[in-house]
């Protein structure tokens, strides 16, 4: 299996079988299972969300945080995902950090934007086309669970529904021929 | 009505007519077609009461109005949902339909999996069911005697052709008719549209294959209006309950339609523990139920007992309920419980439809292709298994989620990407029949129980050889058809076989003339009882490859004609 492959389970929300997420649900005893209101450090969080907005930003609608995605992976990462996947997402939240301050002696949130963009087009490379990275140290899991968070934030959100894309929850027939740039967008489901 | 076990009179002790047991499609058919004959019907129904449309908690809701943000709570379905929450119906929208397998639980064996999906409230499966609807053919109802495996059926296509006629005006089959023998055209609204790619993929089978036809599924959704349901709008996710009453359930049609004689009065939360017997007299005198809320036992009498618990809920009570002597009333003939039978699966294959991108269907049609049995449809073909299967599938474009997936990287460019749809692919999807086998069992376990003392029931399950050659059929031939279609980068699969799965349980109290082999006679009418009719999943004496729930209520509706008939006539 190639490293890409392995990197891919750690998709949870939408991706892998129910089966599987049930099998790691029982797994993980009932002690860790608990809500925690807070997971994240001020800092980390900042790292995150800041993650988030440079993953679908701003541009002509409006990007992640203005839909709300800072409190969907705050909501994530504290009260839905397992004490594995949390720790997972720290670790890699942490392994950024320690390389924004290597390279560039800044902390990843006060770096310039294309610096930014630098060390998660790294992760990007390693998690999405298998390159080799000598500091990802847990980074490139991280970057595919906070992208799936993202994307999934998102495109459930509100805004991302109704402006990013087009809602209409009673379309009142069906029309299997229906031309795309007559809507120009997808529909939200 | 109904007397509790102490001897205490919980008010006046009336009797019914008739009983019903169970409120899913069987059950419903039963009850409308009883009250609508005169009689007095009390419905007796496990499950939660749910009210049309207002307990459709989850129909219209956005995907942003979604407790715990839409996520699913994976440790409480661990925990309490381990069976259900496998179902691909199974969310936070319709969790309240489903049973709670911690609470209601079975003899679950990982080894030996058998996956019972289950309701736990009034209208029963008929409110989470796939709708598809097909008539069986002679090819079925005279399969296992040409083959000489199992028993003859005592009935053939003739005998219920009108009561399929009968059922299809009433719940509305939307369909296109193909006059095909095997599989027969029914009262049908007007089909739903094949999207353009699916008219493509037909077209090329069509010319490749000469003997096989791609239609669109024959569903219980409406496309025309019928007293008091509205036409399907397309919004897509039906499992959540459709408060227009647009697909068949019991909530949506025949409930209403009892409801209306002023003859019919329904029991939530009474769960069937067993029959009463009296040998001398072959008749059923009363039954036993628990009042899932209190816990209290009451027994209730009637003329006639309409058993449509599901197949295993069904059984499950008939082999708790003895006779005079050891074992069960109704299993003379050591067939009950035995020759359990579902659907092969989760076999087959997509691929990707090149072209076609300025199409992107609007509306959700909650219906897909169908593609009949063309497999031993004229005699015996030599492949190496007996009997077939028929495609269910569709051709959409890649959903956005998966598309999101599949595309590396972040920022402007990576959100601009994603506004334009996937490409098209095209999926074909086997169900096959799966013969009636004597070591496929259901039974009472030895020693486990429920909350209320009833024996939990236990399985054993495998598949034969000929549904494994079948279903390797399945998946070369959908390749076959994607590669006529010019499908690109097919991928193709049969995924671990699990009886269940398909939730097209059938057989355990099979039909048949022979009371020595058979538990029912050719009006599900129970051979050690005459006033005991079995017309659920459970009477099945073979499986044929077409989904079972039209046939069940077809036979239901056939077997009360018979019984009101007979009990007029002073023979029950």
């Amino acid at each position: 299996m190639q490293r890409r492959e392995l990197l891919q389970g750690a998709l949870i929300l939408l991706g892998g079988t129910l089966a599987e997420s049930c099998t790691r649900a029982v797994e993980v005893p009932i002690a860790d299972r608990t809500i925690k209101t807070r997971a994240l450090t001020t800092g980390q969080q900042g790292i995150a969300h800041r993650c988030a907005d440079l993953i679908i930003p701003d541009t002509d609608t409006p990007g992640a945080l203005a839909a709300g995605v800072g409190d969907f992976i705050d909501y994530v990462v504290a009260s839905w995902y397992q004490a594995d996947e949390r720790a997972s997402f720290i670790r890699g939240l942490d392994a950024l950090e320690a390389e924004s301050v290597r390279r560039f002696s800044a902390s990843f949130t006060k770096l310039e934007a294309s610096h930014q963009v630098q060390l998660l087009e790294e992760l990007s490379a390693v998690a999405e086309r298998d390159a080799e990275s000598s500091w990802d140290q847990g980074g490139a899991e991280m970057f595919l669970q906070i992208k799936e968070l993202t994307v999934t934030g998102f495109y459930t959100s509100e805004l991302g529904s109704t402006v990013e894309r087009e809602y209409v929850p009673m379309p009142g027939r069906y029309d299997g021929f229906f031309k795309f740039n007559v809507v120009g967008k997808l529909w939200a489901r | 009505m109904g007397e509790i076990e102490s001897g205490h009179s919980i008010g006046a002790v009336e009797s019914v007519d008739a009983i019903v047991v169970g409120s899913g499609v069987s059950g419903g058919w039963a009850a409308k077609e009883l009250t609508e004959r005169g009689l007095r019907v009390l419905m007796l129904e496990r499950g939660k009461p749910i009210e049309h449309g207002v307990d459709y908690v989850g129909e219209h809701q956005p995907s942003w109005k979604r407790p715990n943000k839409g996520l699913r709570p994976r440790a409480l379905y661990a925990e309490q949902y381990e069976i259900q929450s496998t179902s691909y119906a199974f969310d936070e929208t319709t969790r309240h339909f489903w049973n709670n397998d911690a609470q209601n639980p079975y003899d679950f064996n990982p080894d030996d999996p058998f996956r019972w999906m289950r309701a736990d409230v009034v209208g029963g499966r008929s409110l989470l069911w796939a709708r598809q609807s097909y008539r069986w053919s002679d090819l079925d109802f005279s399969a296992n005697k040409r083959d000489g495996v199992g028993i003859d059926w005592p009935i053939r296509y003739e005998d219920i052709a009108s009561w399929y006629s009968h059922v299809e005006r009433f719940i509305g089959v939307s369909g296109q008719s193909l006059g095909l023998d095997q599989l027969p055209d029914g009262e049908f609204q007007k089909p739903m549209q094949m999207n353009v790619v699916e008219q493509y993929v037909a077209k090329k089978i069509k010319e490749k294959f000469p003997d096989r036809v791609m239609t669109i599924g024959r569903t219980a959704t409406l496309t025309e209006p019928l007293p008091g349901r509205a036409p399907c709008h397309y919004c897509g996710p039906c499992h959540r309950g459709c408060s227009a009453g647009s697909y068949f359930s019991s909530q949506s049609s025949t409930l209403p339609a009892a409801m209306a004689t002023g003859n019919f009065e329904l029991r939530p939360n009474s769960l069937v523990e067993r029959l009463e017997y009296d040998a001398k007299g072959q008749r059923v005198t009363a039954v036993r139920v628990v009042d899932t809320e209190s816990g209290q036992r009451r027994r209730y009498a009637a003329k006639l007992i309409f058993l449509c618990a599901s197949t295993v809920g069904s059984t499950q009570i008939l082999l708790n309920s003895p006779g005079a002597g050891d074992g069960a009333f109704a299993n003379r003939s050591g067939a009950l419980g035995r020759y359990l039978m579902d659907h092969t699966y989760r076999a087959g294959a997509a691929g990707r439809i090149p072209g076609f991108e300025e199409y992107y269907p609007y509306g959700h049609r909650p219906n897909g292709i169908y593609i009949p049995r063309f497999r031993n449809v004229e005699g015996d073909d030599g492949l190496g298994f007996s009997r077939g299967y028929g495609y269910q599938g569709g051709a959409s474009r890649r959903s956005w989620d998966a598309q999101a997936k599949a595309t590396p990287g972040f920022g402007a460019d990576f959100k601009h990407g994603l506004r334009r749809p996937g490409p098209w692919y095209m999926r074909l999807g086997g169900f096959g029949e799966i013969l009636p086998y004597a070591h496929n069992t259901m039974a009472l376990h030895p020693t486990k129980k429920d909350r209320f003392g009833i024996p939990q029931v236990t399985f054993h399950f495998e598949f034969g050889e000929n549904e494994k050659r079948h279903r390797q059929d399945v998946v070369d031939q959908a390749i076959a058809m994607l590669e006529a279609a010019g499908a690109e980068d097919i991928e193709s699969g049969a995924a671990p076989m699990v009886g269940g799965d398909a939730i097209h349980e059938m057989g355990t109290a099979r039909m048949g003339h022979d009371p020595d082999q058979a538990v029912l006679n050719a009006h599900n009418q129970a051979h050690a009882a005459t006033n005991l009719f079995v017309t659920d999943g459970a009477c099945m004496t073979s499986g044929s490859c077409v989904n079972p729930s039209l046939t069940y209520m077809a036979l239901t509706a056939r077997a009360v004609d018979y019984a009101v008939a007979q009990l007029r006539a002073g023979a029950i």
